[in-house]
C-alpha cells in the first residue's frame, strides 16, 4: 500500500493505461504544456508525445466531439474539460452524440470515450463550480462516476478508460489534494457500478457521493459518539447506479439521508426517493431526507456559498431529527 | 477522367435518382412510415465526391437524398429497410434513413443535429493522424449548417493540428425555407477557407469532372498530411427539403430554371458527346436500376419490423 | 391434505414463539416423533417434533420469524399426498385439517391487526413489524413526526403485552436506577458496546418492568442468627447427611408458607387467591442470565426431598435442560444472594407472586444475646411483598416466623445444643447385671466399669451420676474458659445429693481458680452450665443448688 493524493491518482491512472494501450490519447484545454490548469498531468506530454498529448483551442464543442469521432474509429480519448459546467457547452457532443450514437446507429459502433470534468464549488462561481452528474444521469447512455479517494480515483479512471461505453469522470476540485492509501497492484480497477460501504452501521443509511463522502463521514463519526451507528454509502457511480446496496441498507436500518452538492430537485436523492417509494416502501420507519444545495447558482462568495453546500453540520443535523 | 469511371458514376446517379423516385412513391403511398430529405438534383455531385475515395476512407454525410449510400456501394435492402425501420437494415430500427450506417465502408452514420458532423470529422482524422494511417475523411454538409459554430471550431481544430478531412459543402441554396443569401454573410462559402488557413475552392457541383478533380486533390493533398481543405460545391436542390414540403419559399420560375441543370441531363450530354454513353447503355442503366430497385423494394416489404423488447438494446457496448 | 404443524403452546402463559432453526429442508422425509425445528419461547428453546410421518411440503415460517401460538410453521404431506408446488406467501390457503384458532390465511390481517377502513399514522416499517407481532396499532402509542407509530413504537408495544410469568427477579431496580442517574453525563456518552439481551433476559426485563409499575412494594427486613442452623447442618454432615444452607432456609420457608397461607398467594382485581400447592422458586444463575426454576409441591417434601430437588433443578438449569414447565407456577420465590457476598437488597416481586424473599450472605455480626454483645453468623432476609393483599401485620407474621424457624431449626431433627461432639452420636452402652443384680457391668466403646449398690466393689448409681454431673460442669467450665480465654488454674466440684428414696435436690459447689473477676466468673459458670449436658438433662427434674467460691 502507499499514500498518495487524489491527483496522483488520476495522472497514475492516466499514465499506466496510455503505456498499455498506445490508442489511448488525452487532450484539452492547456493539458499538455502547462500540464493543465489543476496540474494534474503534467510531464505526460513530455512522457507520451505531441501525438498523444496535445493542447486543444477553446472549442468544446470541436473537441468533445472529435473524442467521440475519434473513439467510433479505433481510438480511446480521454478529453479534459476544465470544468465540469463545460459539460453543458458541448451538450449536443455529449448527450446526444456520445450517449446516443451507439444506439441511434443500431449498436454499429461503441464509443470508448472518457470526459474528465472538474467538478465542485471552489469559490470560482455559478458556470465554474456545479457538479451537474445529476443531469447526466437523467440522459441514457452515458456513464459516469464520481470517485471520492485517492484509491477510487485511480481506480475508476482505469475501469473507465478500459469501458466501451463513454464515461463522464467527475473529480471533485477540493479532493484533487487529499490524501488516501492505494494498494500497489498495477491493475488496481474499482469496477464500475459498485457502491462502497464507507462505514458500517445499522441506525441510519446516509448516501453520499464526491466531496459529500468526508463530510458525510465527519457526520458519522458525531453521530457515532452519540450512540447512533451511520451506515455510509458513498454509490461511486451514478451510472450504472448501485440500487441494491442502497435498498440492503435501507431494510436493515429504516432511515435514510442523501448528501449531495447539487440542486435539491431532481438531484440523485429524487431518484434515490423515487426508487424507495417503488421498491422499499415497507421498510421505512421515516420520510427520506435530502441534504442538498437549494435550487439557486453557486455563487462567488464565499460567504454566500458556504451558506448553499451542504456541510457536514447540515448533514449531521438530518440525521439528528432522523434519530430523534 | 477515366471512361469506366465516368460509366460507373453514371450507372449510379441514374440508380440513386430512381431510388429517390421510388422512395417518394412509397412514402406518397402511405408503405413506409419513414421520412426522406430528397437529394434530387445534387445525385452527380455526390456520387462524383464519393468515386474518389478509397473503400477504407471515412465518410460523413448529410441528410440529402439516397445517393451517398448509393455511391459508396451500400446495398439498397438495408436503405429501404432503414427508410421502413423494419430488420434488414443497418442499424435495427433504432435511426430511420438518415442514420444509415455502415463501418466496413467507413461510413459512420449521421447526427440527429446538424452540424454534429464536424466535430465527428475531426475526431475520425485525429484518429487517422495518431494512428499513423494515409485514410481520409470526407464530410458533407449543407450551405445552411456551414453557419454552425461546430462547423468553424473543427475547421480551426483540423487545421490547427493538419487533419486529414475534406470539408464538402453542397450549397443548394436552400436550407428549408432559407435561401443560402438570407443566413451567410459571404457570398461564397468557400471563402470561409481563408479564415482557417487552408485551400477553399468553389466549383459547379453539377459537373462531375469539377467534382471529381477537387476532390481528388484534396484527398491528395491530405492523405500527404498537408491538412483539412474545404470545397464548395454549388448545386441546387430540386425538391422541397422532404417530400410533402409545399415549396411555398420559392417560386416554381426558379425550381424550373435549375431542372434545366439537372445533373442527370447534363451527365448525359456529357457522356454521350464522349461516346462513353450510348442509348443502349442509358437503357441498360436504367433497366438494371429498376430491377435492383425493384428487387430491395420486395425484401424491404418481406422484413419484419424489430421486436418492440429490442428498443432496450444497442445502448451499452 | 396435508398435515399442518402450527406453533405448539409450550406454557400455559406462551403467547409466541420464535422459529429458532429448521432441520429439515422441503422435500425431506420426516418419520413420526422426528424433530423437524427448533422454536425459542420466552423460557426456552424446545424442539418440535412431527405429529405424523411424511414428507415435508412446505415451510411456512422463516427462521427468525416470531409465529403466534397456533399459527402454522409448516406443512406436510402424508403418504400417498402429492406434494403441492409452492404458493406464494400471500396466496396461501387456511390449513384445513386444523380448528380456526387460526383464522383464515396466515397473512391474513393478523389478531391485532387494525381493522379495515380505520386509518393509523404509522410508518410502513412500522405497520409490517405490528402485522408481524400481532400487535394491533390502535393500542399503540406513537412517538414520531405528528405522532406517528414508529418501529421503536411497535417492538415497545410487542414487549410490554405478553406473558406474565417466566423471566427472573433482577437486582434492586432502585439500585440500578441510582447508577444510571449518577452516570448522567456532561457531554455525549457512546457504548462501548452493546449486549442485547437474551430472550429470557428480554422477557424478564418486561415483566420485571410490569411488576415495578403495577405491584405496590413494601419489604420487612430481619437479620437471623444462623450459629444454630450452621451447627445443625455440621451435625447432619458429620451423620452421613449433605444439605446445604439454601435447603435449609427453603425448608424454614415452606414450612413457615404453611403457616400463613396469605403469603403463598396471587393478588388477583380484589382477591386474593390462595394456593394449597406450594411451588417454590428458586433463582440460579444460568448461562443465559438469572433463571427461577421452580420446585412444585414442596409442602410434600421433607428436607431430604427437598434437597434432591433443588439440587436437580439447579444442574439443568446450568445445563441449558429446563423445559418450560420447569419455569411454571411458582408461588413464591427465593433468591440467594448470599453466593454473591451481597448482605441485603430490596426485592422485585413476580406478579402475580404475592412476594419474593432475599436471602443475603452469612457473615460474623456482634449481636446482642441475652444483653451481651456475641459474635454470631448472622444472615439477613429481606421479603417484599404485594401491598395490595397482605397488610404488614400479616408479613410481619411470615417475616418472623421464618426468622424464628431459622433459630431454632428444630426441624432439622437435631439437638442443636453448643458442643455438638457428642450430639447425635447413638450411644451404645451396656449394663449388666453382675451375680444378684446388686452390682452391674457397664460397657462402653470398650471402657468398663462397675457400679455396687452396697458400695463395696464400685460406686452407686446416685454416687456415679453425681460424679458425672460434676464431671460434665467442670468439662464444660473448661470448654468455656477456652473459648473466652479466660485462664483457670484448679476447679473441683462437691456435689451431694438429699435424698430420701429419691434425689429431690442436689448441691454443687464449685470451686474454681482464676484470675477473672467476679462478673466474668459468674457468666462463665453460667455458660458452664448451659453446656453441660447432664445439667441440662435434669434441669426441668430436679433443683440443682450452685454455688461458686474460689480457691
Amino acid at each position: 500500500m502507499r499514500t498518495i493524493t487524489y491527483a496522483q491518482g488520476i495522472k497514475e491512472a492516466i499514465e499506466e493505461e496510455m503505456r498499455r494501450d498506445q490508442t489511448v490519447i488525452l487532450y484539452g484545454e492547456d493539458v499538455a504544456n502547462f500540464g493543465g490548469i489543476f496540474r494534474i498531468t503534467a510531464g505526460l506530454k513530455e512522457q507520451f508525445g505531441d501525438e498523444r498529448v496535445f493542447d486543444t483551442p477553446i472549442s468544446e464543442n470541436a473537441f468533445v466531439g472529435a473524442g467521440v469521432g475519434a473513439a467510433l474509429t479505433g481510438l480511446r480519448p480521454i478529453v479534459e474539460l476544465q470544468f465540469a459546467d463545460f459539460l453543458f457547452t458541448a451538450g449536443d457532443e455529449i448527450v446526444l452524440k456520445a450517449g446516443m450514437w451507439r444506439y441511434g446507429h443500431g449498436g454499429a459502433y461503441k464509443v470508448p470515450l472518457v470526459v474528465r470534468c472538474p467538478s465542485g464549488a471552489a469559490g470560482v462561481g455559478p458556470e465554474h463550480g456545479q457538479c451537474p452528474e445529476a443531469f447526466f444521469m437523467h440522459a441514457p447512455g452515458l456513464r459516469i462516476v464520481t470517485p471520492s479517494t485517492p484509491a477510487d480515483a485511480k481506480g475508476l479512471l482505469k475501469a473507465a478508460i478500459r469501458d466501451d461505453n463513454p464515461v463522464l469522470y467527475f473529480e471533485h476540485k477540493l479532493l484533487y489534494a487529499t490524501k488516501g492509501e492505494i494498494p500497489d497492484d498495477p491493475d488496481y480497477i474499482v469496477p464500475l457500478g459498485k457502491a462502497a460501504i464507507r462505514r458500517e452501521g445499522d441506525a441510519l443509511t446516509l448516501v453520499a457521493y464526491s466531496a459529500m463522502v468526508p463530510k458525510a463521514l465527519a457526520a458519522a463519526e458525531r453521530l457515532a459518539r452519540e450512540g447512533h451507528e451511520v451506515e455510509v454509502i458513498d454509490p461511486r457511480s451514478l451510472n450504472p447506479f448501485d440500487r441494491p446496496a442502497i435498498i440492503e441498507s435501507v431494510k436493515k436500518t429504516g432511515k435514510i439521508v442523501v448528501a449531495e452538492e447539487t440542486y435539491k430537485t431532481l438531484g440523485v436523492g429524487a431518484e434515490i426517493g423515487a426508487m424507495l417509494l417503488e421498491e422499499a416502501l415497507e421498510y421505512l420507519d421515516r420520510p427520506l431526507k435530502r441534504v442538498a444545495m437549494p435550487d439557486v447558482p453557486v455563487p462567488t462568495s464565499t460567504v454566500l456559498e458556504k451558506f448553499v453546500i451542504p456541510s457536514e453540520e447540515k448533514i449531521y443535523a438530518a440525521c439528528r431529527e432522523l434519530l430523534s | 477522367m477515366d471512361k469506366n469511371l465516368a460509366l460507373d458514376i453514371y450507372k449510379k446517379v441514374i440508380l440513386s435518382r430512381r431510388l429517390e423516385e421510388r422512395i417518394a412513391e412509397l412514402i406518397k403511398a402511405g408503405q413506409v412510415g419513414g421520412f426522406m430529405h430528397p437529394g434530387v438534383g445534387q445525385e452527380a455531385l455526390q456520387c462524383a465526391a464519393i468515386a474518389a475515395l478509397r473503400k477504407d476512407d471515412y465518410m460523413l454525410y448529410a441528410h440529402r437524398g439516397v445517393a451517398y449510400w448509393v455511391a459508396r456501394g451500400i446495398p439498397l435492402e438495408k436503405v429501404l429497410c432503414d427508410l421502413a425501420c423494419k430488420e434488414g437494415g443497418t442499424n435495427r430500427g433504432k435511426g430511420g434513413v438518415m442514420r444509415v450506417v455502415y463501418p466496413q465502408l467507413g461510413v459512420l452514420g449521421e447526427s440527429g443535429t446538424l452540424g454534429g458532423c464536424f466535430p465527428i470529422a475531426t475526431g475520425a482524422g485525429l484518429s487517422i493522424k495518431v494512428k499513423g494511417e494515409d485514410k481520409v475523411v470526407l464530410c458533407f454538409f449543407g450551405d445552411g449548417t456551414s453557419n454552425r459554430g461546430t462547423f468553424h471550431e473543427s475547421a480551426n481544430f483540423c487545421a490547427v493540428r493538419k487533419l486529414p478531412v475534406i470539408f464538402l459543402c453542397e450549397n443548394n441554396g436552400w436550407a428549408v425555407s432559407m435561401p443560402t443569401e438570407r443566413s451567410t454573410a459571404v457570398k461564397d462559402i468557400a471563402e470561409r477557407a481563408k479564415g482557417y488557413a487552408m485551400p477553399g475552392k468553389v466549383i459547379d457541383g453539377n459537373d462531375v469532372d469539377q467534382v471529381y478533380d477537387a476532390v481528388s486533390e484534396a484527398i491528395a493533398r491530405a492523405r500527404k498530411g498537408e491538412g483539412p481543405s474545404l470545397i464548395e460545391a454549388k448545386t441546387y436542390r430540386l425538391w422541397g427539403h422532404w417530400i410533402g414540403d409545399p415549396e411555398s419559399y420559392r417560386s416554381r420560375e426558379e425550381v424550373e430554371k435549375h431542372w434545366r441543370r439537372d445533373p442527370i441531363s447534363m451527365l448525359e450530354h456529357k457522356l454521350m458527346e464522349q461516346k462513353i454513353l450510348t442509348e443502349a447503355l442509358k437503357q441498360q442503366a436504367e433497366a438494371d436500376a429498376k430491377t435492383q430497385i425493384d428487387r430491395a423494394v420486395e425484401f424491404m416489404q418481406k422484413q419484419p419490423f424489430p421486436k418492440p423488447e429490442t428498443a432496450l438494446e444497442d445502448l451499452y457496448a | 391434505m396435508p398435515f399442518v404443524i402450527q406453533m405448539p403452546k409450550l406454557g400455559h402463559t406462551m403467547t409466541e414463539g420464535t422459529v429458532l432453526k429448521w432441520h429439515k429442508r422441503e422435500g425431506e422425509t420426516i418419520s413420526l416423533g422426528e424433530s423437524i425445528l427448533q422454536v425459542e419461547t420466552d423460557k426456552a428453546e424446545v424442539e418440535v417434533e412431527s405429529p405424523t410421518a411424511g414428507v415435508l411440503a412446505r415451510r411456512i415460517a422463516d427462521e427468525g420469524e416470531v409465529v403466534q401460538v397456533g399459527e402454522p410453521l409448516g406443512e406436510i404431506a402424508q403418504e400417498g399426498e402429492h406434494l403441492m408446488a409452492s404458493a406464494p406467501r400471500a396466496a396461501k390457503a387456511a390449513p384445513p385439517t386444523q380448528p380456526p384458532a387460526a383464522a383464515a390465511a396466515p397473512m391474513a390481517p393478523r389478531p391485532g391487526a387494525p381493522a379495515l377502513g380505520r386509518r393509523v399514522l404509522a410508518s410502513p416499517r412500522a405497520k409490517r413489524l405490528a402485522a408481524e407481532r400481532g400487535v394491533d396499532l390502535a393500542s399503540v402509542g406513537g412517538s414520531g413526526p405528528d405522532g406517528m407509530i414508529t418501529e421503536d413504537d411497535v417492538r415497545a408495544a410487542a414487549a410490554g403485552g405478553a406473558a406474565h410469568q417466566g423471566g427472573a427477579a433482577a437486582p434492586s431496580p432502585p439500585q440500578a436506577a441510582a447508577a444510571q442517574a449518577h452516570a448522567a453525563p456532561a457531554g455525549p456518552l457512546a457504548p462501548a458496546r452493546r449486549e442485547k439481551l437474551t430472550r429470557v433476559q428480554f422477557v424478564g426485563a418486561r415483566n420485571l418492568t410490569r411488576s415495578w409499575s403495577e405491584v405496590p412494594h413494601f419489604v420487612q427486613m430481619v437479620r437471623v442468627d444462623m450459629s444454630r442452623a450452621l451447627d445443625a447442618r455440621r451435625s447432619l454432615a458429620a451423620g452421613g447427611t449433605k444439605v446445604s444452607v439454601t435447603d435449609i432456609i427453603l425448608m424454614a420457608t415452606v414450612l413457615a408458607l404453611k403457616e400463613n397461607p396469605r403469603v403463598n398467594a396471587s393478588y388477583s382485581e380484589g382477591e386474593m387467591l390462595i394456593y394449597d400447592r406450594i411451588n417454590l422458586g428458586v433463582a440460579v444463575d444460568a448461562p443465559d442470565g438469572l433463571l427461577v426454576p421452580v420446585i412444585h409441591d414442596a409442602q410434600t417434601l421433607d428436607l431430604g426431598g427437598l434437597s434432591s430437588r433443588s439440587a436437580a433443578i439447579a444442574e439443568r438449569a446450568r445445563k441449558r435442560q429446563l423445559a418450560p414447565a420447569d419455569l411454571e407456577m411458582a408461588t413464591f420465590t427465593v433468591s440467594n444472594l448470599g453466593a454473591y457476598g451481597v448482605e441485603n437488597g430490596t426485592p422485585v416481586i413476580f406478579a402475580p407472586q404475592a412476594a419474593l424473599m432475599f436471602v443475603g450472605a452469612i457473615r460474623d455480626e456482634v449481636l446482642a444475646i441475652d444483653g451481651r454483645a456475641e459474635v454470631r453468623p448472622a444472615m439477613q432476609i429481606a421479603i417484599a411483598y404485594d401491598h395490595r393483599g397482605i397488610d404488614g401485620a400479616t408479613a410481619s407474621r411470615f417475616t418472623t416466623k421464618v426468622k424464628a424457624l431459622l433459630e431454632a431449626p428444630d426441624f432439622l431433627g437435631v439437638s442443636t445444643a453448643l458442643n455438638q461432639a457428642a450430639a447425635g452420636r447413638h450411644r451404645d452402652v451396656l449394663v449388666e447385671a453382675i451375680g444378684d443384680s446388686m452390682r452391674t457391668s457397664i460397657s462402653y466403646l470398650g471402657h468398663r466399669w462397675s457400679l455396687d449398690g452396697e458400695d463395696a466393689t464400685g460406686p452407686d448409681p446416685v454416687s456415679s451420676f453425681l460424679g458425672a454431673l460434676g464431671s460434665c460442669l467442670l468439662m464444660s467450665l473448661g470448654v468455656a474458659a477456652r473459648v473466652r480465654k479466660i485462664q483457670l488454674g484448679r476447679a473441683s466440684v462437691h456435689a451431694t445429693a438429699n435424698e430420701k428414696g429419691h434425689v429431690k435436690e442436689i448441691q454443687v459447689e464449685l470451686k474454681v481458680e482464676t484470675g477473672a473477676d467476679d462478673e466474668r466468673l459468674h457468666k462463665l459458670v453460667e455458660v458452664a452450665e448451659r453446656g453441660c449436658h447432664i445439667r441440662q438433662l435434669i434441669r426441668d427434674e430436679v433443683s440443682v443448688a450452685m454455688t461458686v467460691a474460689r480457691i
